[in-house]
């Protein structure tokens, strides 16, 4: 996996096996964001809901409201990134690398998406400290354990995205 | 226009302004919200200073220092300001995925 500026803008290259991660994560994810909030677990409509204030009172209750709005907004917005890139990254051509053209917003976008389905993974299978500690090489992996090793490997491309954009903030 | 406005204004007198208009003058000024950015187990660290540097324009040791905060402490306030830039700040870090909160202070 490797993200390279150009003169045209940014190019993410991947191979076969990154691809597979990549695009499953973003299939995933796409099924989520399609998802109608009332249809989702609990535990992932309170995800969406999100929370403005603890002390906030009437103050921030309104505004809890407008927040709720806006965060259920990014769904459809990211949905629609999602759907353009998966147009462009296939998994039929084993042997060759794919490029993804990508331009800076869409990298934070991508960013987004990608932390949005670990912090997803995470409410829905209730992973904390422990599992996340936790050591993968032993015993039998059942789907939690599966679910945490997607979160590591996405906290990999997350490392490699973010190195790039950090070049662009200073 | 408030100056033809008898309740605000009277010839010879001192500017009166309504109490529940002072409030809000107030409120609309007043830096009394803390931003809140609370410890989660999936955020990386990396990621946290990237959104700090990214959202709040902080410089990289400020975003480490706050990172180390939250990540030991279990929170840190990174900004005091006005109800509305609070809650600006609030829906850009949530939109970054962080765990952030408005709290008066």
């Amino acid at each position: 996996m490797k993200l390279t500026k150009t003169a045209e803008g940014w190019v993410l290259e991947l191979e076969w096996l990154e691809r597979v991660i990549i695009v499953t994560a973003l299939e995933q994810q796409a099924t989520h964001y399609r998802t109608p909030l009332d249809q989702l677990d609990p535990v992932l409509q309170a995800h969406w809901r999100g929370r403005l204030s603890l002390r906030g009172g009437e103050k921030a209750k309104e505004a809890s409201e407008d927040l709720a709005e806006v965060r259920a907004g990014w769904r459809g917005e990211r949905l629609q990134a999602i759907e353009r890139w998966l147009q462009v990254l296939n998994l039929n051509d084993v042997d060759q690398v794919q490029s993804l053209g990508l331009t800076v917003e869409e990298i934070e976008t991508l960013v987004q998406v990608f932390n949005e389905r670990r912090l997803v993974l995470a409410a829905e299978y209730g992973i904390g400290d422990a599992a996340m500690e936790a050591d993968l090489e032993s015993g039998p992996v059942d789907q939690t354990q599966r679910a945490v090793m997607e979160i590591h490997l996405l906290g990999v491309v997350l490392h490699v995205l973010i190195s790039a954009l950090d070049g662009e903030l200073e | 226009m408030f100056a033809h406005d008898s309740r605000l204004v009277t010839r010879n007198s001192p500017v009166v302004v309504e109490p529940d208009v002072e409030e809000s003058v107030k409120d609309a000024f007043d830096k009394g919200w803390a931003v809140v950015v609370w410890n989660d187990p999936i955020n990386l660290m990396s990621y946290v200073v990237f959104v700090f540097k990214r959202v709040l324009h902080m410089s990289l040791s400020d975003a480490t220092r706050h990172m180390m905060e939250v990540h030991e402490k279990g929170k840190s306030v990174v900004a005091r300001e006005t109800q509305e830039k609070a809650e600006l700040l609030v829906h850009q870090l949530q939109a970054y995925g962080l765990q952030a909160t408005m709290e008066p202070s």
